[in-house]
């Protein structure tokens, strides 16, 4: 039986790339500055990270504007959301696996 | 394939953390419902102007003030989908939902007042606000239910 670690994605085990792709994944679209507030990271580390998931085809960047502002929304792809799920497998399997390996004498107490 | 693996408490977190960025997109649909809330206002409010200025057969000013009163609707529904930062399928989905609620609700409501009498030049002017006031109800009750989302 393979580990899980197998299933994990070597672009979202960075922890800064997993939440933005985690914030993307459960909604439709989402405001740059929405991202940069709630992960908490600067403009150019969010833009830094957008162009390496947006080059792996993660997520998609959508620009325009609102009256003269311009605005950046950013989507995940169906790639991303696919790898993004399968990631989550992976740390599930990793999270029970861990309860397994204890055994139910290591839960006591 | 990965050789670095996640401790079980790291794998926990991460996905903890992936539950709360949800929870924050859930939040963000919230922004939609002040949208809900401005148009059931304009609606009724509209509906209040014009069964006061019916009895007279129409009030220049009244009529103005509601024209005002549409004006201010929508620049404060365009400042309120300008605030919004983030959404789902779902909280759209909810939105358009609502919006058809409110559309076929109006429908069925406007239908009752004209054919049960309730509206006719005999009636007094506030039988069209009182009919208008429930034709908004699908937007309250789906504002209050976005906000409990």
């Amino acid at each position: 039986m393979s580990h899980p670690r197998h299933g994990l994605d070597e672009l979202l085990v960075h922890a800064v790339r997993f939440s933005i792709v985690a914030l993307l994944a459960a909604a439709s679209k989402v405001e740059f500055s929405f991202v940069r507030d709630e992960v908490e990271v600067t403009d150019s580390m969010l833009s830094k990270q957008i162009s390496i998931l947006e080059q792996a085809g993660y997520i998609k960047v959508h620009k325009g504007f609102v009256g003269k502002r311009p605005r950046t929304w950013l989507s995940l792809t169906r790639e991303g959301r696919r790898v993004f799920e399968r990631h989550l497998a992976a740390l599930r399997d990793i999270a029970a696996a861990d309860g397994i390996q204890r055994g139910p004498q290591s839960r006591v107490g | 394939m990965n050789e670095t693996a996640p401790t079980p408490d790291e794998a926990r977190a991460a996905l903890a953390k992936a539950n709360s960025q949800k929870a924050l997109v859930r939040k963000a649909d919230r922004e939609f419902r002040w949208i809900l809330v401005v148009i059931a206002t304009v609606y009724v409010v509209v509906a209040a102007l014009v069964s006061i200025a019916f009895p007279r057969r129409g009030s220049p000013l009244a009529g103005m003030v509601a024209l005002l009163v549409i004006a201010a609707g929508i620049a404060a529904m365009v400042v309120l989908g300008r605030r919004v930062r983030a959404y789902s399928t779902a909280g759209i989905a909810w939105y358009v939902v609502a919006i058809a609620i409110f559309l076929l609700w109006n429908a069925v409501v406007t239908g009752v007042s004209l054919l049960s009498g309730w509206w006719s030049p005999r009636q007094p002017g506030y039988h069209f606000a009182i009919s208008e006031a429930v034709g908004a109800i699908p937007l309250i009750v789906a504002a209050w239910l976005f906000g409990r989302r």
